[in-house]
């Protein structure tokens, strides 16, 4: 790498993008890197926006991702990937985005309408390099893992994308992390070989 | 945790900050919490029990800092974190304490900024404290810097026996990098007497002349200290001058315009200025570019020294970096910009626009079964039997977003100044003010500031209903206990809030559950309809914190909407006015529904439907 690779994870509060960060940076670790999360928590962020900044390098940079130089958007959130997109993405940003909505105080009120997701993939085609939607809600269920939403992402991205982590760090990150290893495994396995191919 | 000297981490800038004070042998931590610098006193806690020390949740920040002082003096080293608006608060005691001096322990502030205002109702830059109080000031730009630096000024603190101050900000504090560990300070300390003297009268200002003697000093070690960096790079006409995390900002801004040859300054102590070392920095180059969060602290203090130097100075004060809100690669990015060093050429703005035009926002609101909900609903309803003719004073705590909630509540300024400001607009009536009066507060900010206030409003005759929205805990910063929260460890004493209240004798003091709205409607608009200083301690709930706790849906009943009584279109009440993201609008059938798998079955929404049609369902 003769640059920083930067991973950027948008989600709402409550979605787990704090513990995907976390996997991806210790991931990052154990392959021998330097890393470096850039993350806002506490009570102003429950149930609204969240991204997380993660930087993968040989040397120490800052926590926050420049515009356009995004290599990875990962969307655990429609809305919320368009607008992690729009601020920051590049010519170079990959997307994965989980198409499931969050609705919002005014689409649940019904004051606003949700966009509607060609509208949102449309966009993000022309912003970004290349996007890959995916819809995990039915196989989280069927693991009982609606939880890991965040770690099914994880697994699509390993498995779609040239990433600098070390073969088996992913999993050792997961291990290290969440609270149930063994369901996040799971997880993270279903999303690779269903997307590996 | 580990002791290795070599091991490495990933630690947030605030566990940095806790592992630094283990590493210096820090012993007491005082502190009351508030992000961005919550975690280091939480860290320090989990540790206390293993490593011998004691770690306390004050009642606010001033406190914690006398606190902290008392052990300083007996000769244990103390640590004191808070957020920057808590330095508000204990600068009273800070600027006599500078004059008096620390112990033999050493003192630590460890003030944590917010610029931007991310969780906080101002974005001011502490640093300037620093100024007045004439005490050292250390900005790390890492979290393995945030962690060296603990033990660095706990040693200048014992050796100059003044408070030593490092600022971090929420990026830094919240970010998380690798750290490599030292080892853990085993060394056991014994308190012992204080010493004399510790009073400025009568003449406190020979201690401010020794203070200001100490200071020199302390400038005079700034000059070779290790955690200030100068790079002289084969641009020779320009130098950016940086501090904190604004460091690893200018590198990455240099590296991605090409402009690597930039010389820079980085500079970790920022109080006092290492004056010979900025004015060498200085000497080669034309141009100086400043990069700082968010006054433009260092500019001030270089351009007051630059008299009769030709220089070409950007910064804050020529608007070359704005003088508010966060920086980051981009603001230099744009820096650099404008002043001629890079060209940039926009592209994707249509495409930009078009993405802008289908985004909406996603507000904060109140949890599904959080209570503070029901009393602002309930609020809402006094304000309309009122004529309107209500003022709600607010305070900081979760129920803050009260302001975003039908503007239930009207101000919202410091820890405590709701009840201040209630009890100054309670004796208006002389002046023809009619209004009403409501003062909200929490149960920790009760404690934390309210008890003055209420105390003033009681002696002055002011009419006002202040009301205590009581769910036992913290709940903004993350579930801290208090003196009022029912279980309480380590032997410490519940203090009761209503015996507080009781004490002062209101004119009427009234405990409710919050659960109930339609009695909460007609308790509230009662109380403000008499005269006097009226009480209502308001039980309610966190549902966060229970969940947290391990508290259990119930999963023998249910929340339904029953489609023949509810009315849909001409209603709308509990979707589009109650504001629970548990209530949707299904925009086929034209009717609400509730969401099974985020309702709590807290059950107010039940008392807000004017039909009745929201039912609870026992499940067979």
């Amino acid at each position: 790498m003769n640059q920083p690779f930067n991973i950027l994870i948008a989600g709402v509060g409550g979605q787990g993008s704090l513990v995907a960060g976390n996997v991806l940076a210790q991931a990052a670790a154990i392959s021998g890197h330097r890393v470096i999360i850039g993350q806002i928590f506490g009570a102003s962020r429950r149930g609204g926006s969240v991204f997380t900044h993660i930087r993968i390098w040989r040397k120490d940079v800052g926590p926050l991702i420049p515009k356009e130089q995004v290599d990875i958007i990962l969307g655990l959130e429609p809305l919320e990937t368009l607008r992690a997109a729009h601020e920051l993405a590049g010519k170079k940003t990959r997307v994965i985005m989980s198409t499931t909505e969050v609705p919002t105080l005014d689409t649940l009120a019904g004051t606003l309408e949700y966009p509607a997701t060609n509208a949102i993939l449309e966009i993000l085609e022309e912003l970004c390099e290349l996007v890959i939607a995916v819809n995990p809600t039915d196989t989280l269920k069927k693991l009982s893992a609606s939880q890991d939403l965040n770690i099914y992402m994880i697994g699509v991205l390993s498995a779609t994308q040239d990433v600098p982590f070390e073969e088996g760090s992913l999993e050792q990150g997961i291990c290290k992390v969440v609270g149930q290893p063994d369901r996040s495994l799971k997880v993270f396995n279903k999303a690779f070989d269903r997307y590996s191919q | 945790m580990t002791d290795s000297g070599k091991a490495i981490q990933l630690m947030s800038g605030n566990e940095a900050f806790a592992r630094g004070a283990l590493e210096a042998g820090v012993k007491f931590c005082a502190s009351y919490p508030g992000t961005p610098s919550t975690e280091i006193t939480a860290t320090l806690m989990r540790w206390a029990e293993v490593h011998g020390l004691h770690v306390e949740w004050s009642t606010n920040e001033k406190v914690a800092l006398e606190a902290c002082t008392g052990a300083s003096w007996a000769g244990i080293p103390a640590l004191c974190p808070m957020k920057s608006l808590g330095l508000n608060v204990a600068a009273d005691f800070l600027l006599n304490l500078n004059l008096s001096g620390t112990g033999d322990g050493g003192l630590v502030i460890v003030v944590c900024d917010d610029p931007r205002g991310h969780s906080s109702s101002n974005e001011q830059d502490s640093r300037f404290y620093a100024k007045a109080a004439s005490l050292p000031l250390f900005e790390p730009a890492t979290s393995q810097q945030a962690k060296d630096m603990v033990g660095h000024a706990i040693k200048l603190s014992q050796r100059y026996k003044i408070p030593v101050i490092i600022r971090s900000t929420t990026r830094l504090s919240h970010s998380k990098a690798l750290v490599k560990l030292g080892p853990i300070n085993q060394g056991k300390w014994k308190a012992r007497s204080i010493p004399s003297d510790l009073y400025n009268v009568p003449d406190p200002h020979l201690r401010h002349r020794d203070l200001l003697n100490k200071l020199e000093m302390i400038r005079e070690e700034f000059e070779s200290d290790p955690f200030n960096s100068m790079v002289r790079n084969e641009i020779n006409d320009l130098l950016i001058i940086s501090t904190g995390i604004g460091q690893m900002y200018v590198q990455e801004a240099l590296s991605i315009a090409g402009l690597e040859g930039v010389a820079t300054l980085g500079l970790g102590t920022t109080y006092p200025l290492p004056k010979e070392l900025v004015m060498k920095a200085l000497s080669k180059v034309d141009h100086v570019l400043f990069v700082e969060e968010v006054d433009p602290f260092v500019e001030e203090q270089v351009r007051a020294i630059l008299e009769g130097i030709n220089l070409r100075i950007y910064g804050k004060f020529d608007g070359t970096i704005p003088a508010y809100g966060e920086i980051n690669t981009d603001t230099i990015l744009n820096a650099l910009m404008k002043m001629g060093r890079i060209w940039v050429t926009d592209e994707g703005d249509e495409i930009r626009e078009r993405a802008a035009r289908l985004l909406i926002p996603r507000p904060l609101t109140f949890c599904p079964g959080c209570s503070h909900r029901n009393v602002y609903w309930a609020i809402r309803k006094v304000r309309q039997r009122l004529g309107g003719r209500l003022s709600v004073i607010g305070d900081i705590g979760c129920y803050s977003l009260g302001v975003f909630y039908d503007h239930a509540m009207d101000t919202m300024q410091a820890m405590g100044s709701g009840i201040g400001i209630a009890g100054g607009l309670g004796q208006l009536s002389e002046f023809g003010f009619e209004d009403k009066i409501i003062a909200v507060a929490g149960d920790s900010t009760f404690f934390h500031a309210c008890i003055p206030g209420l105390i003033n409003a009681k002696h002055k005759g002011s009419d006002v209903t202040f009301m205590i929205l009581d769910n036992g805990t913290t709940a903004m910063t993350g579930f801290q206990g208090h003196p009022g929260s029912c279980s309480q460890s380590n032997l410490m004493t519940q203090v009761s809030i209503e015996g507080i209240v009781k004490a002062i004798q209101p004119d009427e003091l009234v405990r409710a559950d919050s659960q109930d709205i339609p009695r909460l409607v007609d308790l509230i608009h009662t109380n403000v309809k008499k005269r006097g200083l009226k009480v209502l301690i308001l039980e309610g709930v966190c549902a966060l914190e229970r969940r947290r706790a391990g508290h259990v849906i119930d999963s023998l009943h249910r929340i339904t909407i029953n489609s023949d009584s509810c009315i849909g279109e001409k209603c709308r009440i509990c979707a589009s006015q109650f504001g629970c993201p548990a209530i949707a609008w299904n925009n086929d059938t034209k009717k609400p529904y509730i969401i099974d798998h985020l309702c709590t079955r807290c059950r107010a929404c039940i008392g807000v439907c004017p039909q009745s049609a929201i039912i609870e369902e026992r499940l067979e």
